[in-house]
């Protein structure tokens, strides 16, 4: 019975010990920059969440002059090209699978901070627009971008997922061991948010690879991505947060630019050879401009219709990126085709 | 609860534990949802009456059948009126309005345990005067919510014991690492399989071959850890307290043929359905015939399928493994010998497919997978192509797994998986067999860690909803 009696013991004790451990590691690393303290000075975190990294970043840095909000579609972008246009430093604040409640939410958390940029450019996504697609669960758990009062998660889940998980180990173990061994690693996003070291960018520049994105499955797995969730209908709330998100600009005596991010052609004429989804695009344009005026990408022309200028149907490669900003901001040592980023102005 | 358990105990207040327990149990009820908390403790004393006015009467048949009603009407009302009216308007074009009641939670595991007990006082097989004792019996907290589903018999003697009131150390011990077991199997392995398998079904129109039996394999391994890992839970919970809950789970997917699947999965359902319904069943139809049991089988089978829930995919569930029951033991019957290997093989994938009606939100959804298990397209990961490129006229690469993962994984989870369920000991032989050494230590500890470490990601135990 002594040897039972020291195994529950034992068990009690080590358990207990090994978490109060885990936990206080997880304080002191800090990896998601949840307590506003880094107690190492850690210059680079491993945040495992898009989100509470650029968050994480946003509370340290100085405000920025121009910042990109977007999705995955816009964060392989390049900010220095933004630069090079507007002057000033441009920090690209897209984050994976984001819909515009999380660019509101920045927009807020930004607010809130007082780092309102002067110059901002939205890339919005018209299947995010879905009343159906609820939103990232990611966005959901993030105590400074979330605004929207109905979220299931309180804020004990969200320290709990960051401070006292296995993902949050992970990312301790990381960026630890990054500080103190392999000083030269970077993060996910370089200093301007941009993941245009990705390795998905590497991955994707071999052509036959490239082609198999483009298969048959992958067009028809990508279409299923966007009308998955049956798209008949846009999002009144949605709507609401991007009125929401024009109101700040007007208020802040920002100068915002909207657009609609491309599709590849491909892509494109799938997913509208269904009349319904044909008129939900249509009418999720019209919302647009009724609100304010904007480059719409999502169009057939030789820059979306090949291939080489997206990495899969749904992402555009860095250099086409390149070029959306050329058409926004009107470089004119560019050329290109009339209906790439044409400008519907307000109604 | 426990330090108050045994303190209580300690200083000779056994009522005052008991009372404890019931308090502590109820708050454990309440935690999940309060306001289904009069029901229960209606039906206890609803029950209890019924059965004191058994036990002080001779003549108590109307008692039992009122009882019956009792039990059986809660349920049904709580469970199926939805159910009813919905395909009441569905065949006669009517347009009845749905009442829309939640289920209350564990509503068919306490009416369970509470129509046995009625069943077996009108038996005269348990007494019980007390009625601190009856709530306990109910309302115990470790199995309370999702089972094993008790026996007073084989519950209150424990609570009675000298023994059962002072600390055992062996049972602390064998509690804490079952519990860890459970606990790991539901948050670490059952919840990575719910991912993939909520991610399938809900696209089910649109999977590919393989994402297919992705879903239906990860929702079949899903199934098993997270039911048994809360019977784990339940049992090394039990043991704290030094009571022992019966058995549920016995290798199940070791089984070789129906017969023997249902004979090691959920027992203490089968024990209740043979107990209550399968042997009164078989007595009433007078004479033995194996043809009058396998008709007994298969009803059994059948309000089995429903008690799940209130769902045609759940009455052809039923349907299904009744069948399946009588095809079984009409081969047994037969003595036909069928090679080992290969009836582990047949008894897997017909659970496999069954339980993907089990899961599916309606037939259409379970038809749906089964084709593309069948019949669906054949897309392999496109990293593969360049060593099967010579299958490219007859597949495609590409985003092979895109409505399930985005990789492999699911595949290789559940080849772990069928590994663990077939080839490792249970839980029942390790808590039969646990040696207070290092090696049982460290892993009881790693699991314990691992499993509260993964808590935050934890979704509802599925037997919550049946």
């Amino acid at each position: 019975m002594k040897k039972y009696k020291k195994f529950s013991r034992y068990f009690v004790v080590v358990s207990f010990i090994v978490l109060v451990l885990i936990l206080s590691i997880n304080v002191i690393v800090d990896p998601y920059s949840m307590t506003k303290y880094n107690l190492l000075k850690i210059p680079n975190k491993f945040a495992r969440d898009d989100r509470a990294e650029k968050i994480s970043k946003l509370y340290m840095d100085d405000r920025y002059d121009n910042m990109i909000f977007g999705s995955s579609r816009v964060y392989v972008t390049d900010p220095l090209i933004i630069n090079k246009y507007l002057g000033g430093i441009t920090y690209n604040c897209g984050v994976g699978r984001a819909r515009i409640e999380d660019q509101l939410g920045f927009l807020l958390f930004l607010q809130r901070q007082d780092k309102l940029p002067k110059n901002a450019i939205f890339g919005l996504d018209f299947y995010s627009f879905n009343e159906n697609l609820e939103s990232n669960k990611y966005f959901m758990k993030n105590r400074e971008l979330n605004f929207i009062q109905n979220s299931k998660y309180s804020n004990f889940d969200m320290y709990t997922e960051k401070l006292f998980s296995i993902d949050a180990l992970r990312a301790s173990y990381k960026t630890l061991k990054n500080y103190l061994v392999n000083k030269q690693e970077v993060p996910r996003f370089d200093e301007y948010g941009s993941a245009l070291s990705s390795d998905r960018i590497s991955e994707y520049s071999n052509v036959n690879l490239a082609q198999l994105y483009f298969s048959k499955s992958r067009i028809e797995s990508d279409k299923r991505n966007i009308s998955t969730l049956k798209y008949d209908k846009v999002s009144e709330d949605r709507l609401l947060y991007l009125d929401t998100i024009i109101e700040i600009c007007e208020n802040n005596n920002m100068s915002c630019l909207f657009m609609t991010t491309p599709l590849n052609g491909q892509m494109l004429e799938e997913f509208t050879k269904d009349k319904k989804q044909r008129e939900t695009l249509q009418t999720f344009k019209n919302e647009l401009s009724k609100r304010t005026a904007f480059y719409d990408f999502l169009n057939h022309n030789k820059i979306t219709d090949n291939r080489a200028f997206f990495v899969d149907t749904m992402h555009f490669t860095p250099l086409a990126g390149n070029l959306l900003f050329a058409r926004i901001f009107h470089d004119r040592n560019v050329s290109l085709p009339e209906k790439f980023g044409v400008y519907i102005e307000k109604d | 609860m426990l330090l108050g358990y045994y303190s209580l105990n300690k200083l000779r207040y056994t009522q005052g534990a008991k009372y404890w327990l019931i308090v502590g149990s109820l708050f454990f009820y309440s935690w999940w949802n309060v306001s289904y908390l009069p029901l229960m403790l209606a039906s206890i004393v609803v029950n209890y009456t019924l059965t004191r006015k058994m036990q002080t009467k001779e003549h108590n048949k109307p008692l039992l059948l009122s009882g019956l009603i009792f039990n059986i009407g809660l349920l049904a009302y709580f469970k199926y009126t939805d159910f009813f009216i919905s395909n009441v308007n569905l065949a006669l074009s009517t347009e009845i309005p749905l009442l829309n009641l939640a289920l209350p939670l564990a509503i068919s595991f306490f009416t369970l345990q509470q129509i046995a007990f009625l069943i077996d006082s009108y038996g005269g097989l348990v007494k019980e005067k007390n009625f601190t004792d009856y709530t306990l019996f109910v309302v115990f907290f470790p199995q309370l919510i999702a089972g094993p589903i008790v026996h007073h018999k084989e519950m209150m003697p424990q609570f009675a014991t000298l023994r059962g009131k002072v600390l055992n150390y062996k049972n602390i011990a064998t509690g804490l690492f079952i519990f860890s077991i459970g606990l790991f199997k539901k948050v670490v392995i059952a919840d990575t399989f719910a991912t993939w398998a909520s991610a399938g079904f809900s696209v089910s129109e649109k999977l590919n071959m393989l994402e297919a039996w992705a879903t239906s394999l990860s929702y079949t391994f899903q199934l098993y850890f997270d039911f048994s890992g809360y019977t784990d839970m339940a049992i090394g919970i039990g043991l704290l307290f030094n009571i022992v809950l019966p058995q549920n789970f016995n290798s199940p997917y070791k089984a070789t043929s129906i017969i023997d699947f249902w004979s090691r999965w959920h027992m203490t359902l089968t024990r209740f359905l043979t107990t209550y319904i399968y042997n009164p069943l078989v007595k009433s139809f007078g004479k033995f015939s194996f043809h009058k049991a396998m008709f007994a089988t298969f009803v059994t089978m059948f309000i089995a399928g429903i008690w799940h829930g209130a769902a045609w995919t759940f009455v052809v569930f039923g349907a299904i493994h009744g069948l399946a029951l009588v095809i079984n033991h009409y081969y047994k019957s037969k003595k036909y010998k069928i090679n080992n290997i290969f009836a582990w093989f047949l008894t897997f994938n017909f659970l496999n497919l069954s339980f993907v009606i089990f899961r599916a939100e309606s037939m259409g959804d379970a038809w749906n997978v089964m084709k593309a298990m069948f019949g669906g397209e054949l897309v392999l990961n496109h990293q593969w192509y360049d060593k099967l490129e010579f299958l490219q006229d007859r597949v495609e690469f590409g985003a092979w797994m895109q409505n399930v993962a985005s990789n492999e994984m699911p595949f290789i989870f559940a080849i772990i998986a069928l590994v663990i369920v077939v080839f490792f000991k249970n839980t029942t032989y390790m808590m039969e067999n646990l040696k207070p050494n290092f090696a049982y230590l460290s892993l009881g500890i790693l699991m314990f860690v691992i499993s509260v470490l993964k808590m935050q990601e934890v979704s509802e135990f599925l037997y919550y909803n049946f």
